[in-house]
């Protein structure tokens, strides 16, 4: 599936320009009528830093009511006043800056799902990894699981225009290892120039460029070519001016010019089927601000609500159609905060955590376990324990929304899913069932220096990274040497000098352990062209400096031409005496006669000489050369052209390795 | 008659070979190849020439960034600390535009050292400790400082002791402020800064174990816990109770009131009661900084900005046995970064970073040896800073205290990628609208009377601003740009004409997109 999309994207670029400058409406590239095909969207919103659900969702009544006062003299949100909780039912309350929520809670289609947790780390940077991987307690899988879920998801249509979209300036993690999403921080700059189109060779120059980028399957190379598919799209819309529903707008801040640009994107049908919108700035220590309108959480929560409202609006309609009607929106944040407030008016890391789920197929209530904030009942004596795990609910989201129920895949080593039944669609049996990645393709062993040596091999699928090991000598243990991320498709080893028959073994791995492996012995001895470039270049590698086309020198001899007759390639040459010493040949004449006399070296079995002559430059004649002898291992060639003509009559000597 | 053939394929490229080039700067300038290579007989002895010198920045001149950095208007640099704070804190109330101006001064400055210091190694290093150090500097408190931070704080120690860094670091208001160690106190502790220090600062989250008891960790040999858990971060949390600021001079300051004075245990280190004043704090910082896991930590995140996202063990390892060899060496960081920049791995290695936008966007003026004054309210320098902030990198404005991110793929967006390229263009086709002449730099003049037809235009150009060989298919596609359907050995007419100066400048935005420009 994925290799279907990336081709078409890569292949058809043509045609995705020429989509693009139509600027069709709906650019139906399922069979039009298809009704397999699932066309809901997920839009991703991470409150990353911490977002304090306490104050989002505080308790308002009961024992936990008091528990919460107790623990937060200065941030709790109260129950009466211009600033009190909203009430969502008997239990629990919303932050009063969500008012532009309530509505939508009222109406059933947002759920709040208490106490969400994932492996518990007070560390942002660990636990914000483990879920946008999708792997709690791992944070070495260098797959997001939205970038799973898009390669493993059986009901996506094989070509789509802009399947993902991360909004932003830098990919979120959730979609890391996704060639088909596209970062995208707003359509009007998103373009290669600056000035509409300011050159007149612009055109030469992409089609120049693209080429330049399909010499290769680098991870540079593949984003190259992603960069130049989506902005030929995108430039396309660059002018137009995006217009809202009625009454909707934006905040004018990041998250609503992000939040904006994805309903743009599923408005103008273009595939879009994963997005992911961040909002900053919950980590707060100090000065946190719950309780009156100008501090920090205050306006963050308004920012939050009043996108959100209007994200929902602005695809909300009176028709049956309306496409909040296929999204679903996940706001979720990598911890909770600690329930003691500290002594500067502000929190400290936690762990369990609110989740909220909007949507047009959304049963709309409160969710989970409560634990509980009697000091017994707190994670580490201190935090809201954490008693749904985070992917129980998204999972719920891919199977009853995105009708994909392979579970194993987006979520590995996850087991016992049940919906919370927070969504509306059709259960499919979850499918626990995860594959290893496949074997690396052209596993390849090369010296490439005196010291180091080259191994080179094409991606497997599903690997979220790779795993070397090297043996000395066949009686050796293999010993793991690198551990590389799913992006490697090269190593440089520097192994021990005494290792005369050294091998390789790749093999890829995902989280459900490694797949089938390849090994690969470095070569006895380098082929004599090989070792001659090792010798002058120090790499036996036929590129750069070292490529065989290249010439080294002024005296226009390319570097294989030199090794064919023995020259050092960064000496230039002259031309032949009448002895042995080695150089360029030359043209002698003779009563009607002229031949080109060359020396080659003795011992150069993988090289092919052949002189041809031509009066037209056009039309070339072999004619063959005999020895004229051989000394100190040099062999002296000569070949003959009888009768030349009278004006001009070329003569040359190829060499090709045979 | 025969028809004659289209033009026959271009033979290869004649120009001299170029040599492997030192990778720890911000791309080659026109004259750095001539200048590598006077520096030694071999590619190794040239290496280690030029590694020394830029491990003694004092001993190259560089004037003319000086003058430079003063051409600019850069008044904010040589203020001192307490002439910023009476400047841009004091003075300048809630006028954002004066407070942050240290802010945009020093990113005027990076730029500036980035495209035009000699000194590349030290502003390689500045980027990676700015970044190591991390701190979001548009905030009301820091950014007045922000000239202080990058000047007294991170900048004189990027060839220096670690231990010292680190606390250089831990006193300095903006880290102060950035991280709450200024609201720690006994009665009312914050986390914060603790947390960071291990985790981002020293051991790394790769020595944390999370929420675990002190005596469950493993131990080395020497009997010193290999990790730490939750308990260390309260620990020294406690023991840096009493740093605080003092807000009128913008200073540390030690409140002996605010100090927890009972027995601490931090690292399986106890930390007696009633300590000297500041004794538990730099305790604190002598065990993190000591501890093999930082060794480690900072070795291999040089290594990765150095050499590659997951560099090879055998490098990170030797760099960290060198960094705890020296712990109290003044040239501890030297050291360490010399035996990353001559091991083997680095020598040898090519292409296995992608760059990040700072480095490309300040890449791209060296090579094509541009000449932007990154004066404000010099629109082309403006233009260029906001044009390369939209890539994602914009300096000192990263939010977490993690920094910029240091892999490839975050790069690898198509924010980055076409941004960069967007970059590109704007300053390769830059022209005065009135004169419709280009400004900031003229390839024409820059080209010798000799390069004259499409392959010599295109070989020069592509060793010039990539001072290595593009592919040979890449070569060619170049090549047939330049030429536009003519002989591409032919000399092309008329260089005055406008369209060929154009094919000219479309060349270079052609080569500064490559992919082999996007990597290093």
């Amino acid at each position: 599936m994925i290799t279907s999309r990336r081709q078409f994207l890569v292949g058809c670029s043509t045609g995705l320009a020429a989509f693009a400058a139509s600027r069709l409406s709906s650019v139906a590239l399922a069979p039009p009528g298809s009704t397999s095909a699932n066309r809901d969207v997920i839009v991703n919103v991470f409150l990353r830093g911490g977002m304090d659900g306490l104050s989002l969702i505080p308790p308002i009544d009961g024992a936990d009511r008091g528990h919460y006062e107790e623990a937060r003299p200065r941030l709790r949100v109260p129950l009466t006043g211009s600033n009190a909780a909203l009430r969502l039912n008997d239990q629990f309350g919303l932050h009063p800056a969500a008012a532009p929520l309530l509505p939508l809670f009222q109406s059933g289609k947002l759920a709040v799902v208490n106490a969400v947790g994932s492996a518990g780390s007070r560390s942002h940077f660990d636990a914000m990894r483990y879920l946008e991987v999708g792997t709690p307690g791992n944070k070495n899988t260098s797959s997001g699981w939205l970038a799973r879920h898009l390669r493993s998801a059986p009901s996506l249509p094989a070509q789509i225009l802009i399947p993902s979209v991360s909004t932003g300036q830098l990919p979120a993690a959730s979609l890391l290892d996704s060639n088909e999403t596209i970062t995208l921080e707003d359509v009007s700059t998103f373009s290669l120039s600056q000035y509409g189109d300011p050159s007149w060779s612009r055109g030469d120059q992409l089609r120049a460029l693209r080429r330049f980028f399909a010499t290769g399957d680098s991870a540079v190379h593949r984003a190259g070519i992603q960069a130049l598919n989506s902005a030929g799209l995108i430039e396309s819309y660059a002018g137009a001016v995006y217009q809202p529903a009625p009454g909707v707008t934006y905040p004018n801040q990041p998250f609503g010019k992000h939040l904006e640009l994805v309903s743009r994107l599923i408005k103008l049908d273009v595939g879009l089927r994963v997005a992911t919108v961040d909002v900053y700035g919950w980590d707060t220590h100090e000065r946190q601000g719950t309780t009156d309108a100008s501090g920090a959480f205050w306006q963050l929560v308004q920012l939050l609500a009043d996108g959100l409202k209007a994200f929902y609006t602005d695809l909300d309609g009176s028709s049956a159609d309306a496409p909040i009607g296929r999204v679903t929106i996940v706001v979720q944040s990598e911890f909770g905060r600690r329930l003691k407030e500290n002594a500067n008016q502000g929190t400290d890391h936690g762990t369990g955590n609110p989740l909220l789920v909007l949507g047009g197929n959304v049963n709309g209530g409160i969710y989970g376990t409560w634990p509980g904030l009697d000091n017994e009942q707190l994670f580490d004596g201190a935090d809201l324990a954490a008693t749904t795990d985070y992917r129980q609910i998204l999972s719920e989201i891919l199977i009853r929304r995105l009708g994909n129920p392979k579970l194993g895949e987006v979520f590995p080593k996850y087991a016992g899913y049940q919906p919370l039944g927070i969504l509306r669609g059709t259960d499919l049996a979850p499918d626990y069932s995860a594959a290893v990645p496949t074997v690396p393709g052209n596993f390849q062993v090369q010296r490439t220096t005196p010291t180091s040596v080259r191994l080179s091999w094409t991606r497997a699928e599903r690997a979220d990274g790779y795993l070397i090991d090297r043996r000395l000598d066949p009686g050796a243990d293999w010993i793991t040497i690198a551990t590389l991320n799913s992006q490697a498709v090269s190593f440089d080893d520097y192994p021990p000098a005494e290792a005369p028959q050294l091998a390789y073994l790749l093999r890829a791995q995902n989280s459900e352990g490694e797949g089938p492996s390849v090994v690969a012995a470095l070569a006895a001895g380098l082929t004599p062209l090989q070792q001659w470039r090792l010798t002058h270049f120090g790499t036996s590698e036929n590129t750069g400096v070292a490529a065989d086309h290249h010439v080294s020198t002024a005296d226009g001899l390319s570097n294989f031409t030199k090794y064919a007759l023995g020259l050092d390639p960064k000496v230039a040459a002259s031309e032949i005496g009448d002895g042995f010493v080695p150089g360029k040949p030359r043209i002698v004449l003779g009563p009607g006669t002229a031949s080109m006399v060359y020396v080659k070296p003795g011992d150069r079995a993988d090289v092919s000489y052949q002189v041809h002559t031509s009066t037209d430059l056009i039309e070339w004649v072999p004619v063959p050369s005999t020895s004229e002898g051989t000394s100190g291992g040099w062999i002296r060639m000569r070949a003959n052209v009888a009768s030349p003509h009278p004006i001009a009559q070329f003569l040359r000597l190829d060499v090709r390795p045979v | 008659m025969r028809k004659p053939p289209p033009h026959p394929p271009p033979p290869p490229n004649r120009r001299k070979a170029a040599k492997p080039r030192p990778r720890a700067g911000f791309g080659p300038r026109p004259g750095d190849l001539e200048a590598f290579n006077a520096l030694g007989t071999t590619d190794d002895a040239r290496l280690e020439a030029w590694v020394e010198q830029q491990l003694h920045p004092s001993t190259i001149d560089d004037s003319a960034v000086e003058a430079r950095l003063v051409a600019a208007g850069l008044t904010t640099l040589q203020k001192s600390r307490e002439q910023l704070w009476q400047d841009h804190h004091i003075d300048a109330g809630n006028d954002y535009t004066v407070r942050y101006q240290p802010i945009y001064q020093t990113q005027r400055a990076a730029y500036i050292r980035a495209v035009y210091s000699r000194r590349q190694l030290t502003e390689v290093l500045a980027d990676f400790w700015h970044n190591h150090f991390n701190i979001y500097a548009p905030d009301y408190w820091i950014g007045p400082l922000w000239v202080h931070y990058d000047r007294d704080v991170i900048r004189p120690h990027l060839l220096g002791n670690f231990r010292t860094m680190l606390e250089a670091v831990a006193k300095s208001f903006p880290m102060l402020h950035y991280l709450d160690l200024f609201v720690n106190t006994v009665v009312g502790p914050n986390e914060n800064f603790a947390r960071e220090l291990f985790e981002l600062h020293t051991l790394g989250a790769e020595n944390y174990l999370g929420v675990r008891e002190p005596e469950d960790v493993p131990q080395d040999a020497q009997k010193n816990p290999i990790a730490y858990v939750d308990s260390d971060v309260y620990e020294a949390t406690r023991a840096f109770t009493g740093w605080t600021v003092d807000f009128e001079l913008a200073a540390f300051r030690y409140s002996a009131p605010d100090h927890d004075r009972f027995r601490k245990e931090v690292l399986s280190h106890p930390l007696k009661q009633d300590q000297a004043p500041l004794k538990d704090g730099h305790d604190v910082l002598d065990l993190v900084a000591h501890h093999p896991g930082t060794a480690r930590h900072i070795a291999r995140k040089l290594a990765r900005r150095l050499i590659s996202d997951d560099p090879p063990t055998r490098v990170v390892e030797e760099a960290a046995q060198v960094f705890l060899a020296n712990t109290t060496a003044p040239d501890q960081l030297l050291q360490v970064t010399r035996s990353i920049l001559l091991s083997p791995e680095f020598r040898n290695t090519w292409g296995q970073k992608v760059k990040r936008p700072f480095e490309f966007t300040a890449g791209i003026l060296r090579s094509l040896g541009a000449d932007l004054s990154f004066a404000f309210n010099h629109e082309p320098s403006d233009y260029f800073v906001w044009l390369a902030g939209q890539c994602g990198q914009p300096l000192f404005q990263w939010l977490t205290p993690d920094g910029y991110p240091d892999i490839a793929e975050k790069w690898l967006g198509t924010n980055a990628i076409v941004g960069g390229w967007r970059t590109v263009n704007w300053l390769v086709n830059l022209k005065n609208w009135w004169s419709g002449k280009y400004i900031l730099f003229d390839p024409i003049a820059a080209m010798p009377a000799g390069v004259r037809s499409p392959i010599e235009i295109v070989d020069f150009w592509i060793l010039r601003l990539l001072g290595r060989p593009l592919p040979e298919a890449a070569r060619l596609e170049a090549i047939d740009f330049m030429a536009r359907g003519r002989d591409p050995e032919m000399k092309l007419p008329g260089f005055s004409d406008d369209i060929v100066r154009e094919r000219v400048h479309g060349l270079l935005g052609l080569i500064l997109m490559a992919p082999e420009n996007l990597m290093r």
